[in-house]
């Protein structure tokens, strides 16, 4: 899933909000409200909360619109809302949620699951990495980000981007696919 | 090609990042190698896995639901002048002309003719003698929330508490009607039955600060409202670590506007500045000028680098972590330094650094010493109640907010509000915290005498 969207599109809706043209914030929820909503539920496991960070990610970005540097992609910038709102209410709930014992037990998770199981183990695999390397998968596969715009929205160099994303799949495969220990 | 080399190259691949050189390479190798179509293949396997999961349907209504919300917030504007006009809308009963739609250019010419819009010629001799009396209130206003510090005396609360009086967090007037039909409605009367409640609404000044413009958004937020909502952080916030430090004007300050309160609500961190020894050695001069190095400053803000920064100094980093390591030069360099290596070394300081990647920041700042030098902030460190809400994270999520961290920083009227016992027990109250966000004409109640005379209503009721 990606988005090709026109930055001066982004552009010409902030510049109108800033005009005082409420209105013209519309078409920037209607555009990446999906996108916003999926992340936060992959970033999450739960819907409701998932629907109030990226509404919350919403209402700040309008808020703070006059921060926003227009050197930079408008997306760039809400996700990076969304994912400080993500990672606010996921502490607030507390540490991880441990994965299904028959999930984990299973020698080959994966193996013969259901496709309504298998995205419950897939959402639950994500739920049990370290946030840093949840947010890696989560913007690169649901967000359809490049290395680049990742590198922007986290904050960290691409090189660490991509060693998240390494040290993600290997946990992912581990307890997706019973990759086991590898070098 | 080393091994690495190749499983980047199929990490790029599947995300799409291969130049037509490496795509070239790549094939070259799995044509090659068998162990690298194999690892492909897995990578593919887990790529699709995770890929089953699309893209969610919305909830109904998504979007009106945020735009409603996102009408009811309040850009501040960025210039003294709209803030003025802001005020100026607000006093006047007006939707603020940055949330109308309207033409570009409206707004201003609104502004230069006293226009007040809503279908109607305002009286403009009328008009322009409110707008130049509340011109005057506005600037107080303005002037008191734009320049105060938090050295000023607590005296101030009511008073600008008071000059906000009739005015509503929406923009959007709350009549006298409105204030008098919340008060009559069965919500009014569940909320007082809660003694907590009722104790608030009783003490002026507690409400007074709790009806502050922005208050309630502010204690609805999230993580804001999961704090507080949280008996041992409202333990924490009403002990007498926090509110010393709040009480401290240069302390408050300090550790507000530097972000090292959330730090502090670490309980790693916590433990690490309690300890004299682990202090001394994260105050000690030469490690701070380690510190300020750009590169260190870099890598100890990287979780990964962090571990590997610790296991190197212990002489347990591996080969592959060495290289990455040498990838930064000036964290390399620095441990090669004694005293680094000795700090980095130490289980209570790893714990810290790995539990607060901004501590090094905070460290290697010149005034850090002077702050954890200061006696409020160091009853802090030794605060049991502090203590055990920093064990519970949620108080460091909620110092963590930015917004809320912000506030903190230069709302005295907030220090004070999350000091105030009868407020903190009050907002345990979900159905007031509730009605506080979501309806205007109960912050309207707050400063309004008709709550008094509904109190001593219910109470004469009573008996």
């Amino acid at each position: 899933m990606s988005f090709e969207v026109g930055a001066d599109d982004d552009l010409d809706c902030v510049e109108r909000c800033l005009r005082g043209e409420t209105a013209a914030f519309r078409p920037l929820v209607e555009r990446y409200q999906r996108l916003l909503f999926t992340v936060a539920l992959r970033m999450l496991g739960d819907r409701e909360q998932a629907a109030d960070a990226a509404q919350t990610a919403f209402v700040r970005a309008y808020l703070k619109l006059q921060t926003f540097d227009r050197g930079h992609k408008f997306f760039s910038w809400l996700y990076r809302i969304l994912v400080n709102e993500c990672l606010n209410l996921r502490r607030a709930a507390g540490r991880f949620e441990p994965l299904g014992a028959t999930l984990a037990a299973r020698e080959d998770p994966a193996a013969g699951l259901e496709q309504q199981e298998l995205r419950e183990a897939v959402q639950a695999a994500l739920l049990r990495l370290p946030s840093a390397q949840r947010e890696a998968v989560v913007l690169r596969h649901y967000g359809g980000l490049s290395y680049h715009e990742m590198a922007e929205v986290l904050h960290v160099p691409e090189k660490t981007i991509k060693s998240r994303l390494y040290s993600a799949r290997q946990r992912l495969g581990e307890l997706l696919l019973g990759w086991g220990e590898r070098p | 090609m080393t091994a690495r080399t190749d499983k980047e190259l199929l990490h790029a691949a599947v995300d799409g990042a291969l130049t037509d050189d490496e795509a070239a390479r790549l094939r070259e190798r799995l044509a090659e190698e068998a162990s690298l179509r194999a690892e492909a293949d897995r990578l593919r396997q887990l790529a699709g896995v995770v890929d089953s999961l699309g893209p969610e349907d919305l909830p109904e209504s998504f979007s009106d639901r945020v735009m409603e919300a996102v009408a009811r917030s309040h850009p501040e504007p960025a210039t003294w002048r709209g803030r003025v006009r802001a005020r100026l809308d607000q006093l006047l009963g007006r939707v603020p002309g940055h949330l109308q739609q309207e033409r570009p250019g409206e707004a201003f010419v609104r502004w230069n003719t006293g226009w007040a819009g809503g279908g109607g010629i305002v009286a403009k001799k009328a008009l322009w003698a409110a707008a130049g009396l509340a011109v005057v209130i506005i600037l107080g206003v303005v002037y008191f929330n734009g320049t105060r510090t938090v050295d000023q005396d607590a005296q101030g609360t009511i008073g600008g508490a008071e000059r906000y009086r009739g005015t509503q967090p929406s923009g959007v007037a709350v009549t006298e009607g409105d204030v008098q039909k919340f008060l009559q409605s069965d919500v009014f009367d569940r909320i007082i039955k809660d003694e907590r409640v009722l104790k608030l609404l009783e003490n002026k000044e507690a409400r007074a600060l709790l009806a502050e413009e922005g208050m309630a958004e502010l204690c609805a937020r999230a993580a804001v409202k999961a704090g507080l909502t949280d008996e041992e952080v409202a333990n924490a916030l009403r002990g007498d670590g926090f509110r010393g430090v709040m009480a401290d004007s240069e302390a408050a300050a300090e550790l507000t506007s530097r972000g090292l309160l959330v730090s502090l609500a670490h309980p790693d961190v916590l433990m690490a500045l309690r300890d004299e020894t682990t202090r001394n050695m994260l105050l000690d001069p030469e490690v701070a000028a380690e510190l300020q190095k750009q590169g260190v400053q870099e890598g100890l803000k990287d979780p990964e680098l962090v571990e590997i920064a610790i296991k190197e100094s212990k002489g347990k980093g591996s080969a592959v972590e060495r290289r990455k390591l040498a990838e930064n030069a000036d964290l390399d360099a620095a441990l090669k330094e004694n005293k680094l290596r000795v700090l980095l070394a130490n289980d209570t300081i790893g714990a810290a650094l790995r539990a607060d990647t901004k501590l090094a920041v905070m460290v290697a700042q010149p005034r850090f010493a002077s702050v954890i030098g200061n006696a409020k902030v160091r009853a802090l460190l030794n605060d049991k109640a502090w203590e055990t809400a920093a064990r519970g994270q949620k108080l460091q999520v909620m110092l963590d907010d930015t917004e809320f961290a912000a506030d903190l920083a230069r709302n005295k009227n907030l220090q004070l509000m999350l000091g105030n016992p009868d407020v903190l027990s009050a907002i345990q109250n979900p159905e007031f915290m509730e009605a506080l966000h979501s309806n205007r004409a109960l912050s309207a109640a707050l400063n309004s005498s008709a709550l008094d005379s509904a109190l001593a209503r219910k109470k004469a009721a009573k008996k």
